[in-house]
């Protein structure tokens, strides 16, 4: 059974947190998930939340979508990359992450936040995080801060400040830890 | 005591991790609490969720 767990490739998709046009919050979240892609033993995607049919007529686990729902489920951990609009988080991100909530019980969560201006998104981080105790997720103690979003980033996506490659480092060793140690209480410790 | 779950996927005994309370609503029955049950496959790691 052990041996089973230890074999089984991590997996921790990366969550694009807003619609909005011209977002550069997607440099960010493509950064994270090529990161991510860089450590063996660990299966990543992108999903973007721009991408998922998000009706607006109800709310809560009555529009799981089944796909995005599978890759929560499958998940041992998250990472969030949230732009933090108007000191929040946006709507639509809630909207999505309402739609399940047995599929994260017991998983890590990372928070990559964003902003234009010189705060990196603190506020958002701080807001979200009592909504993911909530919802079952183990926060890390790292988080990311891409402020001044514009300067970290070309308009093409290119990272222009090397020095998040090893903030990125510390944030995903501590994420991994957690991810690993979770999914072993999951799996053998009862309650 | 709960009997514990089998996985449906490999046969494995299924670990319950945890247990939250999760409210709902429908038009029928106004708001729901309840009680699940959260399990997780050693074998596989497929999960699972039950109420009661």
């Amino acid at each position: 059974m052990q041996a089973a767990t230890q074999d089984r490739a991590l997996f921790i998709p990366v969550v694009l947190g807003t619609t909005r046009q011209g977002r550069m919050s997607v440099h960010a979240a493509q950064f994270v998930k090529n990161e991510i892609g860089r450590r063996q033993g660990i299966e990543t995607e992108l999903i973007d939340i721009a991408q998922l049919p998000l009706a607006t007529h109800d709310a809560g686990e009555a529009l799981k979508d089944p796909p995005f729902a599978e890759r929560m489920a499958r998940a041992d951990a998250l990472v969030l990359v949230i732009p933090e609009y108007n000191h929040g988080y946006p709507g639509l991100l809630k909207h999505v992450l309402d739609t399940c909530l047995k599929e994260y019980i017991h998983k890590a969560v990372g928070i990559a936040g964003v902003s234009a201006g010189p705060f990196g998104g603190a506020r958002v981080i701080q807001n979200l995080l009592p909504v993911m105790r909530e919802l079952g997720l183990v926060t890390i103690f790292w988080d990311v801060n891409f402020s001044s979003v514009q300067n970290v980033f070309s308009p093409e996506g290119k990272l222009l400040d090397e020095a998040f490659v090893r903030r990125i480092g510390k944030f995903l060793d501590e994420l991994v830890w957690m991810a690993k140690t979770l999914r072993y209480g999951r799996e053998q410790i009862a309650i | 005591m709960k009997a514990p779950l089998t996985c449906p996927h490999c046969g494995a005994t299924m670990n319950q991790h945890a247990s939250k309370i999760v409210h709902s609503t429908d038009e029928a029955m106004g708001v729901r609490e309840t009680l699940l049950d959260l399990h997780t496959c050693p074998g596989c790691g497929g999960s699972a969720a039950t109420s009661d």
